[in-house]
């Protein structure tokens, strides 16, 4: 063996590389650390907490909301894309020789609720009762789907909003198979997971979301539990009604709280 | 070569081990985005970025501040708490810009989309039933304009043949009107007038 290298300044070489590779981290968390972390906005996203509760009683199934939402966040218009919808649940009368309550429970939503909703396809005489159910993000303290995210693309900010980094999501879905509440869909035009942000570019801007904006009955409050006003909405709508979670058992701890609503709301 | 007295194949192990941990530590740092772990697992420049989307909608209260007077009789009748966007549709950046471009007139039936009978709304609710046999009632599809304004639904509209200019007077069935809880917070806005042209 004639090296035109001797082996030991080879060594030499090598570990001296690796030490410098080694520096650049160094460098970098130290640039780090003195970096302002200041955002380019004076919105402090540790100052804020946000939340919307619903009024079931109060919604008339209009969809408002539906279309407003679409129109703000630039949704796809397609019919299975949606960040906020209005379900309809109808409960039939239960079969006159049975021994239930209540009967089969109907539930649909054509179009988001958007535009409005057809007759029911039950004749009025069965329906034993009915009412309209708007939907959204439920704001999950233990969020699933921030849980299964691979890349840390979806996440619980710190002002209670559960938002997506659109340039790190994969479009892996795991996500949209997490929601218990079907609240996500993967946007077929950024191939990347959408849902409701709580119109979070409004809200920075202390704008009030599209929904709420829309609602004509008010049975959409929103507020800022960190920043409670003079007769704060969102106070008075848990001392006034009874309130609720969607799917309470499943442990997800949802934010977003629900007046009268019914048991067989899913 | 010997460190520690070490034999050197084992030198040649350490090396070779070092040099795994420093590759890693390498490719995290430079695969790491610079904001990553300021609030928690995820990227807390997204937070900015998420902000920086343009609002559609302006809001009541920019509205509000071009036509006090329309807002003003809204705000006495039962449609108080309608937003002017949910019916005239999102304010455009051509009305901002040229207020002649006016905004839409609220589509027909926009009145029945919230007011058509439909069993699944609340009982309260004024619901109208289209096409109702009975002869005595006076609602007719397309036609709410006709007995009701659509900014104060207690009022009439005035009569294209009245010779006196604007019938200002305030029936007191219009202060019977049903008292909901004003929940629209008083939030700060920016720039009330034109949102649209924010960065």
């Amino acid at each position: 063996m004639n090296d035109p290298i001797p082996r030991r300044r080879m060594l030499g070489t090598i570990g001296g590389v690796f030490a410098g590779l080694l520096s650049l981290p160094l460098a970098r968390s130290i640039k780090r650390k003195f970096r302002s972390t200041a955002a380019p906005s004076d919105y402090d996203p540790t100052q804020h907490k946000w939340l919307m509760c619903l009024d079931v009683d109060k919604c008339i199934g209009c969809g408002l909301c539906a279309d407003a939402c679409k129109t703000e966040n630039h949704v796809p218009e397609a019919t299975h894309y949606f960040r906020t919808w209005i379900e309809r649940y109808i409960i039939r009368k239960p079969a006159s020789a049975s021994d239930q309550l209540r009967g089969e429970v109907l539930v649909d939503s054509p179009n988001g609720g958007r535009g409005g909703f057809p007759p029911a396809r039950v004749p009025k005489e069965d329906i034993l009762k009915s009412f309209f159910v708007p939907k959204l993000c439920n704001l999950c303290e233990a969020s699933p789907c921030t849980q299964v995210c691979p890349v840390g693309a979806t996440f619980d900010a710190p002002d209670g909003a559960v938002l997506v980094d659109p340039t790190y999501c994969i479009g892996c879905g795991f996500c949209i198979q997490a929601c218990p509440y079907g609240c996500r869909f993967l946007n077929p035009d950024t191939r990347t997971a959408e849902k409701c942000t709580l119109c979070y570019h409004r809200i920075t801007r202390g704008l009030k979301p599209a929904c709420v904006e829309v609602c004509p009955t008010q049975a959409r409050v929103f507020g800022d539990l960190k920043h409670p006003v003079e007769n704060d909405p969102l106070q008075a709508f848990v001392m006034k009604n009874k309130v609720n979670t969607l799917k309470p058992y499943l442990g997800t701890k949802p934010r977003v709280l629900y007046a009268n609503l019914d048991k067989e709301v899913r | 070569m010997r460190f520690f007295n070490m034999p050197p194949q084992i030198f040649r192990l350490v090396l070779l081990i070092f040099a795994i941990v420093v590759s890693y530590l390498v490719a995290r740092t430079l695969l790491t985005p610079d904001t990553f772990r300021d609030h928690g697992f995820y990227r807390g420049a997204a937070l900015v970025e998420l902000t920086g989307k343009i609002p559609v909608l302006a809001g009541k209260e920019a509205c509000g501040a071009r036509h006090p007077e329309i807002l003003k009789t809204l705000a006495k009748g039962s449609h108080k708490s309608l937003s002017c966007e949910g019916c005239h549709g999102a304010v455009s950046k051509s009305h901002l810009d040229d207020p002649t471009d006016k905004m839409r007139k609220p589509p027909a039936g926009i009145c029945l989309r919230c007011h058509e009978a439909n069993p699944s709304r609340p009982a309260g609710f004024k619901q109208i039933v289209l096409h109702d046999p009975k002869p005595d009632n006076n609602h007719y599809d397309g036609a709410c304009l006709e007995c009701h304004l659509p900014h104060d639904p207690k009022e009439a509209p005035a009569e294209p043949d009245q010779a006196s200019p604007a019938p200002d007077k305030t029936s007191p069935a219009s202060d019977k009107a049903p008292t909901e809880p004003d929940n629209a917070s008083p939030a700060p806005v920016k720039t009330p007038s034109e949102p649209n042209k924010e960065p």
